[in-house]
């Protein structure tokens, strides 16, 4: 299993301990897991792009990083990154755009958060799932990768790719249904 | 959410986020002194600010830093802006 594979709440709990120490192989880790997750909330949530979207996800860690020692719960590190990701993009989107413009920009916003915490919740499920499950789905769903592209990856036949990617998603479904 | 299909628009509703920007915001807490000292010579040298501003990759190299492009670019996100801009 590799560091981003980590369920965030399992793998945080002692992560944060030795970021806090300043250990760069555990920032890199939280940075891992955590950074699919805050730039869906910057680009899908909040609908910033390009050098706005790279500034603010830049802020959110830089601050993360900083203020680590005042987060009381480690538990609580995936709604406070949450939460540190919010703030910074209202206070970007704010110094940039209009009243009017914030408005229709933050419509239907908690609405895409909250799906944005379910997908995190299916993506930590899916990380308990075996290596080759966790890449096929992977590589299919996130990398956008073809049958073939999938099947030369990982040395499997491209024809048999479609029922693995079911019964990977049916092993999905279980996983994510037991930490419900 | 028991529907295959809906897990998996749910897996693809978070990809990765760029390598670059990664990397960056794995480097940048312990590029923090470095980054300072940049900002602040670059606040009180209009020479070097300059110069960062035409080509900040060379501006930055010809002085010793050996930073990443992504680095760079945050960096340059916070130089203070020109005078009357």
């Amino acid at each position: 299993m590799t560091s981003a594979q980590h369920p965030a709440g399992a793998a945080t709990m002692s992560v944060v301990d030795r970021c806090r120490r300043g250990d760069r192989d555990a920032w890199n880790e939280l940075v891992e897991t955590y950074s699919r997750y805050v730039y869906a909330i910057i680009g899908r949530g909040y609908r910033l792009a390009g050098p706005d979207a790279e500034d603010v996800f830049q802020d959110v860690f830089a601050r993360v990083f900083e203020r680590l020692e005042t987060l009381r719960d480690d538990e609580a590190l995936q709604g406070w990154i949450s939460q540190v990701t919010r703030n910074l993009c209202l206070d970007h989107i704010r110094r940039v755009r209009t009243h009017q413009e914030l408005s229709d920009d933050t419509a239907g916003l908690d609405e895409r958060l909250n799906e944005l915490d379910d997908a995190l919740a299916v993506r930590q499920a899916m990380s308990r799932l075996s290596h080759d499950c966790y890449e096929i789905l992977d590589r299919f769903f996130c990398r956008d990768e073809s049958y073939r592209s999938i099947g030369q990856h990982l040395g499997i036949p491209p024809g048999t790719i479609a029922s693995r990617i079911s019964r990977c998603l049916g092993r999905l479904r279980e996983e994510f249904g037991d930490a419900q | 959410m028991t529907d295959e299909h809906e897990l998996g628009r749910m897996v693809r509703m978070l990809p990765d986020a760029p390598a670059a920007w990664v990397e960056a915001a794995q480097a940048l807490p312990f590029l923090k002194d470095e980054l300072d000292s940049i900002l602040a010579r670059a606040e009180g040298d209009a020479g070097f600010r300059q110069a960062l501003r035409t080509d900040p990759a060379t501006a930055l190299r010809s002085e010793g830093y050996d930073l990443s492009p992504s680095v760079v670019a945050h960096l340059m996100r916070k130089l203070p802006p020109e005078q009357g801009s």
